[in-house]
């Protein structure tokens, strides 16, 4: 079953940043076990659960080692100091705590395309000469790589050994390949300052994120900021 | 800001050099388009074409340096006198590298790139974005990232998101150049869709065909003449290899290939074998799997099921680097490649690296034509020049198999004879040419067997004029039809 729910990008910065909060500020084991199986499950049914799945096996032995080396050798900890001897209870809290973190960002990753990231930013009012660099950037991403495998395929077809001699040799031999990117690279840009113009470009234009928060987003919003703040109050404060 | 004559674009005595150079690139150019006419200026590389373009576009002397003489008039206004930002709203231009042009993400987002530029109101916007989709059938991409998008679509979303900011005449330099047939023919609807649309249409081309039913007059730029140091001396060929009677240099058996985390095959099945001293002209649409497959023979690519053989040797247990003491790749784009700094040392950069002797590269610089310049930096050379220098330094490795990636591509006629004699050369000493090409006539000319791709499977194998010459076939499999005449009006400049 996979459920599509097209949750706005803005709702989506706000989540995974509500989540690592949370993250850090809970210490009962049972409530960041509750929420990391929430956000499992909230992610395993999403579209992108092949690519969550795939992540989850490389965490597996990095989970492992980490709940052993808590559980087993906290005394050593540079941070915290917890008592004396085997200590599973805080092993297992810790686990989950690294699973939590990693399971957020990687369903960050998964469920946020470049342009949502984009438009968020723009609606956070991050400055419009960052955010444009930024997605210019992403934008001739593929470009750039575009033309390094071009580069690259057609310098192995003239018999260029990349992957031969020792490390010095190797990084020599990319020269041929560095130099066509780089003026490549520089032309580009000339090109693209041009084509820019063309375009009227304007750091002044008006931007217009074609979409508005909708009910549900609103909710999800209220929830995290609900959550947030009894966390902070309950861990930090100690009031609730 | 002068303001002369009615609804046309005008130009006047222009003549155009560049600065600290002795020629003029052309001179004393007179012509008009009116709203809703087509125009297409056609002449070999160099004459002059992109010079014009960015011309009446005003990018020179805005953002080039260039001495301009005479006057380019757009509804009355000079647009040589003008700011470029002001010019775009008059006169646009889809440059030749469309793909710097696109600046969103997605379709829809590129669309309203400019618009918001332009500062306008949100549904205005909405508005123009929705008609732009439509009127260029992109409405089922709109959500489409851009590098999701083949050559043909990106082109058109180049074309619609200048039209979009209503400019009244459109520049297009080398529309098709990196279109195959059926690209052509959308692209010949796009700008008939213009043209009712009553917008002037200036296309720089090289060559006309599948735009001739849409293009309403032509001038002709004659351009420079060639030097004598860069004109390439062939040897005639003599004693051309009976391929009926030789061994096959690549078999390919029932060879399959996807991209790794793709589901898709790009190659399915194939089986051919390629005999040596034949000349196999590969064709097919864009997306066919062409050259997926003359990856397969250079050892670029390693098949998924299956196995590629060349002169005995299983191409999983070489490298290309290894490889490339057999076969020779030509690429596309020479730009992509050119490393050395000079002629010489690019032409022997292959030679070099498997250990060859440097004397096949000084041949083949010889033969064509650029030994007088084995010194010069290869950036001072024209692309032709270039093209040859490639063909050079992948015959300076005494290959015994040759590739060309789209040789053809925004050639003049020059260079094509000089490619058309080498290859016929290259036959007479028995070595074995595979050309991967859209070019038809070109097919016909040099080939003696036509291999056509589609899908990722053999369509078609014979030869080139039993499938060229049979017009369902043609149709069927998405080739351009083999037409040398073009009915059009030549306007002598």
């Amino acid at each position: 079953m996979i459920i599509k729910l097209n949750v706005d990008p803005r709702t989506k910065i706000i989540v995974f940043s509500s989540v690592i909060a949370l993250a850090f500020m809970i210490r009962d084991l049972l409530v960041i076990a509750t929420l990391a199986v929430v956000t499992l499950l909230t992610l395993i049914l999403s579209s992108r659960r092949g690519f969550i799945i795939r992540g989850l096996r490389g965490m597996i032995p990095l989970l492992v080692v980490a709940f052993l080396l808590w559980s087993f050798m906290h005394e050593w900890s540079l941070f915290q100091r917890y008592g004396s001897g085997i200590n599973l209870q805080l092993g297992a809290f810790m686990s989950l705590r690294l699973f939590l973190i990693l399971l957020s960002s990687l369903g960050f990753v998964a469920t946020m395309g470049m342009r949502d990231l984009i438009n968020a930013l723009n609606s956070f009012k991050f400055p419009y000469k960052a955010v444009f660099v930024l997605g210019l950037t992403m934008r001739h991403l593929h470009t750039i790589a575009e033309d390094y495998r071009a580069i690259k395929e057609a310098q192995s077809s003239r018999g260029l050994e990349l992957d031969k001699g020792l490390l010095f040799r190797r990084i020599r031999n990319y020269v041929p390949i560095l130099i066509p990117l780089f003026i490549r690279s520089i032309e580009n840009a000339e090109k693209l300052s041009l084509a820019m113009e063309l375009r009227a470009f304007s750091l002044n234009r008006r931007r217009y994120l074609r979409r508005k928060l909708r009910a549900f987003d609103i909710a999800v919003i209220s929830g995290c900021a609900v959550a947030v703040v009894l966390a902070a109050l309950h861990y930090w404060i100690g009031v609730i | 800001m002068e303001a002369i004559g009615g609804e046309e674009l005008r130009v006047e005595n222009l003549g155009c050099r560049y600065e600290r150079r002795k020629d003029w690139i052309f001179r004393d150019l007179n012509f008009s388009v009116k709203p809703g006419d087509a125009v297409a200026v056609v002449g070999p590389s160099g004459s002059g074409k992109t010079t014009l373009a960015y011309c009446l576009t005003g990018i020179i002397p805005n953002r080039i340096k260039a001495e301009v003489e005479g006057r380019v008039l757009v509804d009355g206004k000079n647009v040589l006198t003008s700011r470029l930002r002001d010019n775009v709203k008059l006169v646009n231009i889809v440059l030749q590298n469309y793909e710097m042009q696109i600046f969103g993400l997605t379709v829809e987002e590129d669309l309203a790139f400019s618009l918001e530029n332009l500062g306008l109101e949100e549904h205005e916007i909405e508005a123009r974005v929705k008609w732009a989709l439509e009127k260029f059938r992109l409405s089922s991409y709109r959500s489409y990232y851009v590098h999701e998008l083949s050559g043909g679509l990106k082109q058109r979303l180049a074309i619609a998101s200048s039209i979009i900011m209503a400019p009244k005449y459109l520049v297009m330099d080398e529309p098709t150049a990196n279109l195959d047939w059926n690209g052509i023919v959308e692209l010949s609807k796009t700008i008939n869709a213009l043209k009712m649309d009553g917008r002037g249409i200036i296309i720089m081309t090289r060559r006309l065909k599948g735009l001739e039913n849409v293009i309403d007059r032509v001038i002709s730029l004659n351009g420079r003449k060639v030097s004598a140091r860069t004109a390439a001396k062939l040897p005639e060929p003599e004693n051309i290899v009976d391929p009926g009677r030789s061994e096959p240099v690549i078999t390919f058996e029932d060879v399959w290939f996807r991209y790794s985390g793709e589901r898709n095959y790009v190659l399915r099945g194939i089986n051919l074998k390629i005999l040596k001293g034949q000349c196999v002209a590969l064709m097919g649409p864009n997306g066919s799997g062409k050259t997926t497959l003359i990856k397969h023979v250079n050892g670029l690519l390693k098949p998924v099921k299956g196995k590629v053989t060349i002169l005995g040797k299983d191409t999983k247990e070489y490298s290309a680097a290894q490889l490339s003491r057999y076969v020779g790749m030509v690429f596309q784009d020479p730009d992509k490649h050119i490393t050395c700094e000079t002629v010489w040392e690019e032409a022997t950069f292959g030679a070099r690296n498997i250990g060859v002797s440097e004397n096949y590269a000084e041949e083949a610089l010889k033969a064509l034509g650029l030994i007088g310049r084995k010194d010069d930096p290869p950036y001072l050379l024209s692309m032709g020049e270039k093209i040859r220098l490639s063909m050079a330094g992948a015959i300076g490795m005494n290959p015994e198999i040759l590739i060309l990636d789209e040789p053809t591509t925004g050639q003049d006629e020059e260079t094509l004879m000089t490619i058309s004699s080498m290859i016929n050369y290259l036959r007479s000493v028995g070595k074995t040419i595979i050309i991967v090409t859209h070019d038809s006539d070109f097919a016909l000319s040099v080939s003696d067997r036509l291999v056509v791709m589609k899908d990722g499977a053999i369509a078609a194998d014979g030869a080139p004029k039993e499938i060229l010459l049979n017009w369902p076939i043609v149709e069927e499999l998405g080739l351009e039809p083999p037409i040398d005449i073009l009915q059009v009006v030549e306007v002598e400049l």
